[in-house]
């Protein structure tokens, strides 16, 4: 007997100074109060403080928490229909395959590839630990095996129970067995449950409620768990940690210049991929450089984590990191303002003009004075003319053909003049970051500047990175017809065509105030320079799509007649 | 700089170590930042079996930029200029700096396998590539006889 007390006293001492913060002695004090009442206090000691290890006290054991090892590509997996419903948000490691790691952009169709896959795979460094609660019996090891018992907060009762089985082979009598447990645990459960390479979670309902009384096998769960997936945000929270934790402790090799440095000098993403800090720094700094902003991610082909802003504040020169704000704004359709020092100015695609809200500033895009709705750029500064009400009425008069063929003719002559002339149309367009103005002569509507090589759309002028704006938005990659510059109308035309039509009214727009003319009576009035539609009867302005004529008392063609007047409405009788 | 020569350096090693079925790559001269490579066209395509020979022109910045294509061998394709360029975008959109040159010539044999009339350079063999693949294909097997031998 107390050989054996002796061999359990050693075993405890080895255990102790191996395992260290793993290894853990339970034991439940009766405290008696001085009134007499008793109750019982859980006492847990670490094995860094002292463990006096006490064979009669039945209420003391000892726990080892075992962290298993796993092969280099374990992983948890989760089928992809049971996690539609749920919100748990890390990244994933799928494992779709793909011929070429760089995938050929334009559109982003290679995510959705990705997306049909059945299983939600995790690469996985390691998993919470699993517990081997254990106690002597007087006559371990001579005659008994410990006493023992196993909780786990990822594996099943019964995936338990069949590791337990197995422990109970393990012993012959003399001899100590915790450490082979311990091993064997370590290396071969995984295997020994057919889990070699990956842990598949269920959404099978477990009922926590019902607990084996005196089973060796208990699962650690939390009180609204409801299945072996409501495990998988500690597992993940578990893996993340430790797979810093793990990284820190050595030197790694950069994937990029493919230089080994201590991991102090190195980044580790959320995705848990890593790059040296110059690598990172040079990223980042190189892609600012050339406004790809896009770039500033995870140098892992295919992985979507992106660096977040302090690790690009970190690695990215002062100067740089001004830019990257600059260039974040521009992205969200904003322009610095030409006319403050701080000011952002918000495009308008429709008007082709900027609005600062910082100063109230508002530029017109194609040639950069300020805003001059219902005024043509070339004629800012120069007297005011009717030309907008006659361009109005030729552009809508399709029945006067004498008309038509004189515009055309007239058209004609300017085309011819105007692919001769240089200078600024809707051709050409400033830069949105730089204002370099920016020729576009053939090819699509993504556009790189020639000056600073930012990359817009031509339409809208917004900075963009990729080809996705174009299936996105409104925009089109290729304009189907090459934009016809409008043509100011000599004075002759109009009068000679004022005196055609009749005259139906003219209003002035109610938000740019330029001259709007009614046309054959049709009330519903659109302002060609701010696209404004506004009603020529009550004179507000109305939006496209709403039922104006049918919701009020307006109508949409003619002057409004006196009701008693109404006699040609009334069906006619034979 | 030293960066890409280290890379450059231990890229050739390796292909020249263990040479890809469908592809060779070769430093021309003693500038690292200049190769030559020849594709082989994928089977199953208008291009099987011709041999594309194509300049790599590599940045100072590589592995931070992308290196810069062009196909010395003419070639009838809506992503490929008739000059023999290559969209800069293609490889500058997705770049990462963990890529290698010869992820760059798997591109180039994906894009022969399945080209992107989407966003073409040649807007006319997009279209016909659209619209009349036979007429296509039949073009692209005739410049691949004449040209890609
Ligand atoms: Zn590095
Ligand atoms: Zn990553
Ligand atoms: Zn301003
Ligand atoms: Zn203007
Ligand atoms: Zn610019
Ligand atoms: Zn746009
Ligand atoms: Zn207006
Ligand atoms: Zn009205």
């Amino acid at each position: 007997m107390d050989f054996d007390y002796d061999l359990q006293q050693q075993e405890i001492a080895v255990l102790k100074s191996i395992f260290a913060d793993s290894f853990h002695q339970h034991s439940t004090k009766k405290v008696v109060e001085e009134n007499g009442d008793e109750y019982y206090k859980a006492d847990i000691r670490k094995s860094r403080e002292e463990i006096s290890y006490d064979p009669t006290n039945e209420d003391c054991y000892f726990q080892m928490k075992i962290t298993l090892n796993l092969p280099e590509d374990f992983k948890v997996k989760v089928k992809r229909s049971d996690l539609v419903n749920n919100s748990i948000s890390t990244t994933t490691t799928t494992t779709t395959s793909t011929t070429s790691r760089l995938s050929l952009g334009h559109a982003g169709h290679d995510e959705k590839k990705e997306d049909e896959s059945e299983y939600i795979e995790y690469a996985i460094v390691s998993l919470p630990c699993l517990s081997l609660n254990f106690q002597y019996p007087q006559n371990y090891p001579q005659e008994s095996a410990p006493l023992f018992q196993l909780s786990c907060s990822w594996l099943t009762i019964d995936q338990m129970e069949r590791i337990v089985e197995h422990l109970d082979t393990l012993f012959d009598k003399g001899e100590l067995v915790i450490f082979k447990y311990i091993d064997w645990v370590k290396d071969n459960a995984l295997d020994y449950l057919g889990l070699g390479n990956e842990l598949l979670l269920t959404n099978d309902p477990i009922n926590s409620d019902f607990e084996l009384i005196g089973s060796r096998a208990q699962w650690e769960h939390e009180y609204n768990w409801v299945s072996m997936l409501s495990v998988l945000p500690r597992i993940l929270s578990h893996n993340s940690h430790e797979s810093k934790r793990l990284f820190s402790l050595n030197s790694h090799t950069c994937p990029i210049c493919y230089c080994d440095y201590p991991a102090s000098e190195m980044t580790i993403l959320q995705c848990n991929h890593f790059l040296c800090n110059e690598c990172l720094s040079a990223t980042c700094n190189i892609n600012i450089q050339s406004k790809n902003i896009q770039l500033l991610k995870c140098t892992e082909p295919d992985c979507p984590q992106t660096f977040d802003i302090n690790t690009i504040q970190h690695a990215a020169s002062a100067d740089n990191f001004a830019k990257y704000q600059d260039l974040v704004k521009l992205s969200k359709g904003y322009t610095k303002c030409t006319n403050c020092p701080n000011g952002w100015a918000f495009i308008d695609v429709h008007t082709q003009s900027t609005f600062c809200s910082n100063c109230y500033f508002s530029k017109c895009l194609m040639c950069t004075n300020g805003f001059h709705p219902g005024v043509y750029c070339e004629d800012v500064g120069r007297a005011p003319t009717p030309i907008n009400k006659a361009n109005l009425m030729v552009k809508r008069d399709k029945s006067n053909q004498k008309l038509k063929d004189k515009i055309q003719e007239f058209q004609a002559v300017k085309q011819e003049e105007w692919k001769n002339r240089n200078f600024m149309d809707r051709r050409c367009k400033p830069c949105p970051y730089c204002h370099m103005m920016i020729w576009k002569y053939d090819g699509c509507s993504k556009m790189a500047c020639t000056n600073c090589s930012t990359k817009f759309c031509f339409i809208c002028l917004k900075i963009i990175q990729d080809y996705s704006h174009f299936n996105t938005g409104t925009c089109q990659l290729f304009e189907l017809e090459t934009p016809v510059p409008v043509f100011t109308i000599p004075t002759k035309l109009i009068q000679e065509f004022t005196q055609q039509s009749n005259d139906c009214g003219a209003m002035k727009c109610l938000r740019c105030r330029s001259l709007i003319a009614r046309y054959k009576f049709n009330n519903h009035l659109l302002c060609f320079s701010c696209k404004t539609e506004m009603c020529y009867q009550c004179k507000t302005i109305i939006n496209s799509g709403t039922k104006h004529y049918t919701t009020s008392s307006c109508q949409q063609h003619g002057d409004p007649t006196p009701v008693a007047t109404t006699t040609t409405t009334q069906p006619k009788t034979q | 700089m030293a960066t890409s020569n280290k890379r450059l350096q231990k890229e050739i090693t390796d292909i020249l170590k263990t040479p890809p079925t469908w592809c060779t790559a070769q430093v021309v001269g003693d500038n690292l930042h200049k190769w030559k490579a020849t594709v082989i066209g994928p089977e199953n395509s208008p291009y099987e079996k011709g041999n594309f020979e194509i300049e790599l022109d590599i940045p100072v910045d590589y592995p931070f930029k992308p290196p810069a294509l062009k196909f010395t061998t003419k070639i009838y394709h809506p992503n490929i200029k008739s000059d023999g360029t290559v969209c800069s975008e293609l490889l500058s959109q997705n770049w990462s700096p963990q890529l290698k040159i010869f992820d760059v010539l798997t591109t180039i044999r994906l894009l022969l396998q399945e080209p992107n009339p989407e966003s073409p350079l040649e807007v006319e063999i997009a279209q016909q590539f659209k619209n009349d693949r036979n007429a296509f294909n039949k073009a692209a097997k005739e410049y691949c006889k004449k040209y890609a031998k």
